[in-house]
This record gives structure tokens, sequence and C-alpha cells, in this order.
């Protein structure tokens, strides 16, 4: 029976590290591609593209004698304060739940403390 | 006949129970004997793998948000040779798809270095084609017949990143470039590599799941946003490329940056390359000052480090604006003649007019008069000679010989006045020549503008590298310099911008004299006078069509600043005048 359960943990414990490095796959895949839409995007809104699709969109570039400057009374141009799309905090992979670190023994502890002590969560 | 069996069966159990006692005894014998931590290690080396993991090189944009660098996924395409099955099948796929002899391809994989398991038979290879590959090796399965192997099996794709320069060549000088091994050569990736690069994370994973520990988070580089206007710098690279062509220069530099906060605007060189081809530096570039000639190579700058020597002359209290000078096209100087750049007598002047026409006589005269000592004290104080502290890699200090140098000679005072017989880079002249267009005060200038790391963004603060000269010093000289350009009517001036300025035309040492001929043509120049907003240094390498920096250098700084005014958003003189008015 013991060697059966302990079978039973080890399996879900293998099972739990596979999913996390096809997680950790996946997340490095994403990340691929997400810099790879970055670079992408810059490279067709580039200078050289943007000057030559407002060319042909008949654009040409402004010179001063072509420049009206209007006054607003009271108004002075905010200037930008976060000027890169900044990357969110990426916490660390959260703290692997007991099961798939402790012995068997220590299991076998924790399930009989936890018989001795009342109940906890519940509907409120 | 029990009793003998009996006698058995305890001899047997004594025997067993000896052994499996023995078997214990062994075991807290290797657990607590010498050689127990021995054992230990060797366990634990069984049961983990080191693995490192490499962080996500930062990104560089320009003070707007445009990407300048980043990254993006190439691939390496190998050959794992115990599983490939169909090795022409093989090279005849990767060859045609990536372009390479499938005949060479085949001969690597069949006779393969001895205990060679995988095979890298190209490496950087584009998305598109590495997508092409795999769906080479998806049809490949599909047709494979039931029960065999795909005859592409052992084919594998590896993704990994790779620096990715969108803008191609675009200020390239600023930026440098990333080896295939991730070190960062000139400009800000080797200025900033340990940011950018960020910090490797080397941990022992373990093999057993039951000791799986979290995964470590490895921070990416830093990304860097940086002073440089990538609207203004494509049109600074534009006019310069332009007037290389149009004056037949052989080389330039533009620098253009805020003489406030010491932020570079715009920088170009000649000639540039496309990062993304780095392998192509050494056709490109001799030898590594080249690459960007702003802050690297230094040269005689000319006329244009008069506003330097003028300006210890007003503050040492030597001159003041009206302090009148005659002219007589020579003057001597330890036992040198030095003459004035046409060979002419100018007669009666006055400071300004000194500068108005590029008198050398009367500059050699001030720096006599104001001696040596003081004129290399305020040198030394302009930064001439030191590095500026620029956060750009590759940057050259230049040479000034001073007194008691076995090289320096009393007719060095009076050449340096007018800027020969010392070497300066762009980047030191417009440094100095901040502290005239900012109250006195000399800026560092900088590229560096925010630092965004783990979601937060850092400014980076101006730098101020001292006060060599007066406010008041600092105020007067634009004002002679803005009127010496009026009264010349320079080719430097910009409708509806009042601008100071000063032209630059020097000789070019060579093995065994001046060479004849060849100049190099300067010119430095900012405004608005009255609330300088950029800065502007125009060096041209021996223009052929004219060698003077008033006819090639100014018309090149006044094409930079009416663009600068234009995509800075700097109204002219009149309209601020009338935002300023209550």
């Amino acid at each position: 029976m013991v060697a059966s359960i302990y079978l039973d943990i080890t399996s879900q414990a293998a099972i739990a590290g596979r999913e996390i490095q096809d997680l950790s796959n996946q997340v490095i895949v994403v990340e691929q591609v997400n810099a790879d839409l970055q670079s992408h995007l810059a490279e067709i809104t580039s200078a050289d593209a943007m000057e030559q699709r407002a060319a042909s969109l008949g654009y040409a570039p402004a010179d001063s004698t072509k420049l009206a400057f209007v006054l607003v009374p009271g108004f002075q141009a905010p200037a930008p304060e976060i000027l890169v799309a900044t990357q969110t905090l990426r916490p660390s992979a959260a703290s692997m739940r007991p099961e798939y670190s402790e012995s068997l023994i220590s299991w076998l502890g924790r399930q009989l403390n936890g018989l001795g002590s009342p109940a906890s969560g519940g509907a409120q | 006949m029990r009793e003998r069996y009996a006698w058995r069966s305890l001899a047997i159990a004594v025997l067993l129970a000896f052994i499996a006692v023995s078997v214990i005894l062994q075991i807290i014998r290797i657990q607590t004997g010498p050689e127990a931590d021995v054992f230990r290690a060797l366990g634990l080396d069984y049961g983990r793998v080191p693995k490192t993991f490499y962080p996500e090189r930062g990104a560089i944009y320009d003070r707007n948000g445009h990407m300048l660098a980043g990254s993006k996924t190439v691939y390496e395409v190998g050959v794992q040779l115990s599983e490939a099955v169909d090795k022409p099948a093989i090279a005849i796929t990767a060859g045609n798809v990536l372009g390479i002899n499938a005949q060479d391809l085949q001969g690597k994989m069949e006779e393969p270095p001895a205990g060679l398991q995988y095979l890298v038979l190209e490496d950087y290879v584009e998305s598109d084609q590495a997508g092409e590959l795999r769906q080479l090796q998806k049809t490949s399965i599909a047709l494979a017949a039931q029960g065999q192997a795909s005859r592409l099996r052992g084919l594998v794709l590896t993704a990994h990143p790779q620096r990715d320069y969108p803008e191609g060549a675009l200020a390239s000088n600023v930026l440098g470039f990333v080896s295939r091994e991730g070190r960062g050569y000139f400009g800000v990736e080797e200025k900033y590599n340990s940011l950018l690069a960020g910090k490797p994370v080397r941990v022992w994973v373990p093999t057993d799941p039951n000791k799986a520990a979290d995964i470590p988070r490895v921070p990416d580089g830093t990304t860097l946003v940086l002073t440089i206007d990538r609207e203004l710098q494509a049109s600074v690279e534009q006019i310069l490329d332009q007037a290389l062509e149009k004056y037949e220069a052989q080389h330039g530099t533009i620098v253009a940056l805020n003489p406030k906060d010491g932020s570079i605007l715009a920088l170009a060189s000649s000639p540039r390359m496309d990062p993304n081809q780095f392998w192509n530096y050494g056709v490109v570039y001799q030898n590594a000052s080249e690459f960007d000639r702003a802050l690297s190579l230094p040269y005689e700058p000319g006329s244009v480090f008069k506003v330097l020597t003028m300006a210890a002359a007003l503050d040492s209290g030597t001159v003041v604006p009206s302090t009148p000078f005659l002219d007589t096209g020579t003057i001597q100087v330890g036992g040198a003649t030095i003459h004035n750049w046409d060979d002419k007598a100018w007669g009666q002047q006055d400071m300004i007019g000194c500068l108005q026409h590029s008198l050398n006589v009367c500059l050699a005269s001030v720096a006599e008069s104001m001696g040596a000592q003081t004129f290399y004290r305020y040198m030394n104080r302009f930064g001439i000679g030191h590095l500026t502290g620029t956060d750009l890699a590759g940057e050259a200090a230049g040479r000034l010989k001073v007194p008691g140098d076995s090289d320096w000679y009393p007719v060095d005072l009076a050449t340096n006045a007018f800027g020969q017989g010392v070497s300066v880079t762009p980047l030191q002249v417009i440094t100095a020549a901040t502290a005239v267009a900012n109250d006195g005060r000399m800026v560092v200038p900088h590229v560096l503008y925010a630092m965004v790391r783990d979601g937060r963004q850092y400014r980076v603060p101006a730098q101020y590298s001292g006060s060599p000269v007066s406010p008041e010093t600092a105020h007067t000289l634009s004002q002679m310099l803005a009127v010496s350009l009026e009264n010349e009517s320079s080719g430097a001036l910009v409708p509806g911008y009042r601008i100071a300025g000063k032209t630059g035309t020097a000789q070019i040492p060579g093995p065994v004299g001046y060479e004849e001929g060849a100049t190099n043509a300067s010119f430095i120049g900012w405004g608005p006078v009255d609330d300088p907003q950029f800065m502007i240094y125009v060096w041209l390498e021996r223009p052929s069509t004219s060698i003077w920096g008033s006819e090639t250098a100014a018309p090149v700084f006044s094409d930079v600043a009416k663009k600068l005014v234009l995509l800075m958003s700097i109204p002219p003189d009149s309209v601020r005048a009338e935002i300023a008015r209550p």
C-alpha cells in the first residue's frame, strides 16, 4: 500500500514537472513571437518606410515657409514621461506546493496534524 | 531427520542474518566514514544538471519611442546524425531552402568528425526559411509509409534570438553592433553592453521531479531610451550624404545637440554600415577610429577654435569686443611668421571684425597678449586634450601640447589660437562651445535619455563639466558671433532665427608639413541666440568644389538647422517674442 501511494505521488510529481517544462517552453515561444512582432512593427514603421509611404500618398516634407504658428494663451505642451511601452513586472514562478517536494513521512505527518486541527475555509 | 533440516535452516538463517548485518554495517560505515562526503557529492552530481538562463538583450529606442535595436528569432539548422535515416534527402532539402550546396552538406554528414553526434548545417537562418523547412518536415512525416520513419528525420531546428536593427544603417555610428557571441561593439552597444546584456543566471536543475525547484526569474537586459530623434537623425544623415556629394568631400560628420543639457539629438558620420550585417565591418572601415569620426578621430579644426580663444581672452580681461587691432597681414611669433588665411592685411579692426574675417594674425596676437599660461589654463578648462566623458564607446582625447612638453614651441601658442597644431574631435569642440551657449556652463554630451528596467523608467540627469567662463563672457561672445555672421551675410544664417557661429578652414598636416590644397572645412553654430536650443557642428573632410568652410560647411549647418527647428518645433524668434509678451 505504501509503495502504491509513493508511486502515485511520484508519478504526479513527474507529470507536474513535465507540465511546468511545457509551460516554460510556451513562455519562451510567446516571448520570441512577441519580440519578432515588435521587430516587424519597427521595420514597417521605420523612418525610411514611413517616408516612402508618405510620399506615395502625395505628402511632401514641410519647410519653414509653409508653417503657421498659432498662439494658444496658457497652453504648454506636456512632455512625455513614459516613452517606451514598459513590460509588466514578471513575478517569479509560484512556490511549489509541498506535495511536490516533501517526503512520504512528512506528508503523513502533515495529514495527521491536519486531522487534529479544525477545518479551514468554508462559506462565509 | 527434522532436527537435521532444522540445523540446516538455522545455519542458512544465521548466514543470511550475517550478510544482512554486514550490509547494514557497510551502509553505516560508508555513510559515516571519511569518504561519505565524496559519495554524497557524486550523488548530487548525478541528481542534477547545470543550466544557464540567458536574459534577453535590452532594446534601444529613440527619444520618441521608435525602436532602433531589438531582437528577432533566427534558427540553427542541424542534424542529429544517429537519427538521420536518409542523409541525401536532408542534404537536398536543406541545400535547396538555405541556398547551400547539397553535395557539400551530404559530404559533411557522411564523414563527420569522429565522435560527433550533432552537426550544425547552418546558423542564423531567417524564420521564413525555417518555416519552409518545418513545413517540408511535416509533409515528409505525412508521406512516410505506415510504420516507417520520415525521410527528414534527424533534421533539427533550434530557435534563438539575434540582434535586429529595424532601421538598417540609420544611426549605426551611434548604436554600434552586437556580434554573434552577444558582445556589443562601438557606440551604445559597447558602452552599455553589461546593462543591455543583463546577467545570466546559472542554476543546478534537479533531474528528480520530486526535487523540482522553482524556475529562476532571469530579468531581461535593461532597455535604453536614447536622446536621439529618429526623424532628425534620418534628415541629418541625408543632408550629410548630399553634402559629401555636392562638395565632393571624402568624409563628413554632423553633430546636433541641446547645449542646455548635452543631449545629442543627432549624430551622423560617414561611412555608415548596416549593423544587421556587421560582418561587413572590415570592408567598410579600415580602422576602429573611422566608425564614429565625431568622437574617435581627432583633427586640426582650424578657425572654429577661435571661439574658445576669444572666450578665454574676453573672460581673462585681455580684450573687450571693441578692443582695436591693426591687422598688417603678418605677425612674428617664436621665429615663425603667421599669415592670414588670404595672406592679406585687413587694416583697422575690432574683435568682432577679427572673428568676422577670421583673422589668424589678430587671434595669434590676442593669444600672445593673454600669455601661454592663461591661454592653456582656459583650454584645459574647456576640456581640450581630455575626454568629454560622453557615453559612446571609442572616444579619443586628441592632443594639446602645452609649455613644458618636449615638442611644444612658442609658435604653438599662436597657431593653437586659430586651431592649428592642436588635434581635437568634433565632440570636444562642441562640448567646449556649450559653455558659450549655456551661460558659461559646459555640459557632458550624452545619448542616454532613460533606462527601463523591471517595468520602471529611470531618467538620466544632465551632467555639467565645469564653468570655464562667466555668464557675461558667454553672452558677450554669443552676441559677437551673431553679429559677425550677420555682417558677413553668412551662408549659415537661418531665416527667422538669430544664429551665432564660426566657420573653420584648416590645413591638413602630412608627413612633411601641411598638404597643399587640401583642407578640413568646419562650422560650429547655435541658436536661437537669446535662448539656445540647438548647437550643430559640421566637419567636411577634403571638400573639392571649394576648400573654404564658409562655402561648404556653413550652408550644411543652415540646412541642418532649418530641418531641426521644424522637427523639434522651435518657433521663429518673432513668434517666441510674441509668446513671451505678457
